[in-house]
């Protein structure tokens, strides 16, 4: 599968443009700009997870039709943050 | 701003496993490339520790395949000479300011310099540039985690190594201090030996940073 095949099972354009929110209200993107590089880098995302759960591959988010360009690919990429 | 930083660990997390899937499925490395540096330039220039914590994000998972995929890609990269990479002003134009990201007709005093993943830790460690200096801990950490998924690929760590030598000693003035040089001479050194682990090569760099006498404590101390 190349880019262009990967990327027509994105989700439609648009689909995902809503910026995402955390709990206190801000945007995910906004949290990632208030936070400094130190504490970024310091964060345990894999707080509380097993070995067995400590797994990137099973993740399967590329199944929804539309969409043909990288930019688009990118656009998934980076949805959840907003 | 009081930052929650806990609720950024699942959209990272999540933002890690898209890319890796979709990097599991490009067959061609120059798109595999292409849509890592893409990924890079869409996150734009301030944000590429956010690129840094998603290698960080698969050097601390469990995943050997997706450890693999990464490795291989920077392998690619290295040996185009093509690494994702990230600015960070040079040792001249060390404070931020309005004039920061303007175009600068002076040239050097707001010259920026494009980084791969080690250089730029540890250029964000050593020197003052226009984020704030990380602190020895989390370099060393950090270090050791991306050095641990480079290992997974030898020629990555092979072409790596040799340019971080070569680019010590040929730099121009200006993007390396000469704490910098030292540190990334002695890395480059050490990573050249075959038999060096990852917790040897960070040992090495940080022992010759350490400093002579005792600091008072919450204290961070760098040789500028």
């Amino acid at each position: 599968m190349n880019v262009t095949e990967l990327s027509s099972r994105l989700p439609p354009a648009g689909a995902e443009a809503t910026a995402i929110q955390t709990a206190d209200g801000l945007s995910v993107s906004a949290q990632l700009h208030a936070a400094a590089g130190n504490q970024l880098l310091g964060l345990d995302v894999w707080a509380g997870a097993s070995a067995a759960d400590r797994m990137l591959s099973v993740h399967i988010g590329l199944d929804a039709p539309a969409a043909t360009r990288l930019d688009q690919l990118v656009n998934h990429i980076l949805a959840p943050l907003g | 701003m009081s930052v929650e930083l806990q609720t950024l660990a699942e959209p990272l997390l999540e933002t890690t496993r898209r890319l890796v899937a979709a990097l599991q499925r490009e067959p061609s490395v120059e798109l595999r490339l292409a849509l890592a540096k893409r990924v890079v330039r869409q996150l734009g220039d301030e944000a590429y520790p956010v690129f840094l914590k998603m290698l960080l994000i698969v050097a601390e998972s469990e995943d050997a395949v997706a450890k693999q995929c990464v490795a291989d890609l920077l392998a690619a990269a290295a040996q185009r000479m093509d690494l994702p990479s990230g600015p960070l002003s040079g040792w001249g134009s060390s404070f931020r300011s309005a004039a920061d990201d303007a175009p600068s007709p002076a040239g050097s005093m707001n010259r920026r310099r494009l980084l791969g993943p080690i250089e730029y830790l540890t250029v964000w460690y050593c020197q003052q540039t226009q984020r704030p200096m990380l602190d020895q801990a989390l370099y060393a950490d950090a270090m050791r985690k991306l050095l641990a998924l480079f290992e997974l690929n030898p020629q990555l760590r092979a072409f790596y190594a040799s340019k971080l030598s070569a680019e010590v000693g040929t730099e121009l003035e200006g993007t390396y201090t000469c704490d910098t040089r030292d540190i990334l001479g002695r890395l480059a050194q050490r990573w050249q030996q075959a038999d060096s682990t990852p917790e040897d090569i960070v040992q090495a760099v940080i022992r010759g940073t350490a400093p002579t006498a005792p600091m008072p404590a919450g204290w961070i101390v760098h040789q500028l």
